[in-house]
């Protein structure tokens, strides 16, 4: 059996995960950086995930129950994420690969949150939601590449959500929050709120300033959690359909931490249904950043014929888009298998 | 025919008679209008959206194409003619152009792409934009006329970027025509468009470019 190292650490998330070749991901270890108040501090950050590296790594091999040697090779996330986060995954990882003699894969982090549902689902080719606190991107592949059909044009809609949170007062992270408050509010009725989908891209600053200020108005919060919601929501299914319409691809598939929303997936499963076409919402434990997705990559890129990286080229790069790596070499036909630490939602939450 | 009868003269008045085409939020019918052949556009109910949200939209977005139609009709754009628009019932009403694709004939028919400039341009010249602007959206009639359809994505914008994204979309399609000849025809294109528009082209033209070089889908987009 061979056995491939995935590390992660683009943000608030510093994961290392093992997967065997048969696409059992063996170990999924993360420490999450939880900021004492307000944002994310970079440095903070960073040195939240220097110092529990070792940890962290020891902790993925032993529970994967393979020793360093049995590593064959080693992928890393160098983008896109915060610059001082990434160089701690990013020097940590050329000095293992220098060591033990892993060969090193870099890792396009939105690519892996795109190939770790697609891998999930089964799916061969599908259209990805991707939606995260720092991103909205609708993704299909495309001569060897993924290739944004739509995007968000401001704000991300993780940020949309966590920003409004903030506003009114609620604790971090503010999307679960919103979404049980929004499906308490669902029978109160629609709040008229900025609806902007241009062309295939959506965006969400208008809407934003309109939901605060209807709170701010004496407007019951439950409601305008609901209309914010749904409003948002809309947009990106309807991004998704016009580029499901474009692209003609057989099936769709969420991706990233707001993929862990059911409205979301609800709306995204009736825009599949209504075209005929699969839906998989990725397990929340998925959805969110990991060491799995990077090694589950790292694994496709050796067993595509992707030679491994000359550590000492491998760079952390902040503002790394999905359309600036090449993806020729998608597996198809491995689906992997999360085992017991992410069980697959049944059909009344993913309708997968 | 009795107008005003109730539901059998509505009927009577505006008759579908098959479906032709389903798009993303609409469907296409051909119909039959006090006697004459129409195409009928209507944008279908989204079930995964909120039942208000969903009617505001499909009302607003319906009107929006509408008035954007009339526009350019009255501009002397060649396009479809408006005929009836009803917001409340998410129906758009249009003559039915007879001919071919742009897509299927440009490849014959090179000197067409000049007339096809042109009537991009007095289309930007009217104030409008078309923002799906590809070689599928445009129809040439045996007397050899370009009518430019389908406005379900434009929109009332004078701005550089609007249009430089239309000359792209125009271009990248005819590249995905075919890729060999596409220089020429878009230069053929751009001539009429400067014909009309006047100096002011160049800039929409190193817009475009512009646009092209970030990198984003508009690329992708046109590739039908």
């Amino acid at each position: 059996m061979r056995y491939w190292l995935g590390i992660e650490s683009t943000a608030h998330t510093f994961g290392v995960a093992v997967i065997g070749e048969d696409g059992k991901i063996l170990s999924d270890e993360r420490d999450v950086y939880v900021p004492p108040s307000g944002g994310l501090q970079p440095r903070e950050v960073a040195r939240h995930h220097t110092d529990v590296a070792p940890g962290v790594i020891k902790a993925a091999l032993m529970k994967a129950g393979i020793s360093a040697s049995k590593v064959r090779a080693l992928g890393v996330s160098y983008g896109p994420g915060l610059g001082p986060c990434l160089r701690v995954g990013v020097a940590i990882s050329r000095a293992l690969s220098a060591y033990y003699g892993w060969g090193l894969f870099p890792v396009n982090h939105t690519v892996g949150h795109v190939e770790i549902s697609r891998l999930l689902s089964g799916f061969s080719d599908p259209l990805a939601v991707y939606v995260s606190g720092g991103n909205t991107n609708i993704v299909a592949w495309k001569d060897g590449r993924y290739r944004v059909f739509g995007e968000t044009l401001d704000i991300a809609v993780g940020n949309l959500l966590d920003s409004f949170a903030r506003e009114v007062g609620l604790q971090h992270p503010g999307g679960p929050k919103i979404e049980k408050l929004a499906r308490e509010g669902s029978s109160m009725g629609l709040i008229d709120l900025p609806y902007s989908v241009k062309g295939q891209d959506v965006s969400f600053s208008g809407l934003l300033t309109a939901a605060v200020k209807a709170f701010k108005s004496g407007e019951k919060l439950e409601r305008v959690a609901y209309s914010l919601q749904e409003t948002a929501f809309a947009m990106i299914a309807e991004a998704a359909e016009r580029a499901l319409v474009h692209t003609g691809k057989d099936s769709v598939i969420s991706a990233g931490g707001v993929a862990a929303n059911k409205r979301l997936n609800e709306m995204l499963s009736y825009v599949a249904e209504d075209h005929g076409v699969p839906f998989f919402a990725t397990p929340i434990r998925m959805a969110g950043d990991n060491g799995a997705m990077i090694a589950a990559v790292a694994m496709e890129m050796d067993m595509g014929g992707v030679r491994p990286s000359d550590p000492e080229s491998v760079l952390a790069t902040p503002k790394l888009r999905i359309n600036d790596t090449d993806v020729n070499w998608r597996v198809v036909g491995l689906k992997v298998d999360a085992g017991v630490q992410a069980p697959r939602r049944g059909p009344e939450e993913g309708r997968g | 025919m009795e107008i005003g009868a109730g539901n059998e003269a509505e009927i009577e008045f505006l008759k579908e008679i098959k479906p032709v085409a389903k798009g993303a939020e609409a469907e296409l019918w051909l119909g039959e209008l006090l006697g004459t052949q129409v195409v009928i556009k209507k944008r279908v109910k989204k079930s995964y959206r909120d039942p208000a949200l969903d009617a505001k939209l499909r009302a607003t977005r319906t009107l929006e194409e509408g008035r954007l139609l009339a526009k350019a009709y009255l501009e002397g754009v060649s396009v479809p003619a408006p005929l009836f628009i009803d917001p409340q019932g998410f129906l758009l009403v249009e003559e039915m152009v007879s001919g071919s694709l742009l897509r299927d004939v440009v490849n014959g028919l090179p000197p067409i792409m000049r007339l096809v400039g042109e009537e991009v341009a007095k289309m930007h010249l009217a104030g409008l934009v078309h923002g799906d602007l590809t070689t599928s959206n445009v129809i040439i009639t045996g007397e050899a006329k370009a009518f430019i359809i389908d406005f379900g994505l434009g929109s009332f914008s004078p701005e550089l970027e609007d249009r430089g994204v239309d000359l792209l979309l125009m271009r990248k399609s005819l590249e995905a025509n075919l890729p060999s000849a596409s220089g020429g025809l878009f230069s053929r294109f751009f001539e009429g468009y400067r014909g009309v528009m006047g100096p002011g082209a160049d800039e929409v033209l190193e817009r475009s470019a512009e646009i092209e070089r970030r990198g984003r889908y508009y690329a992708e987009r046109a590739i039908d």
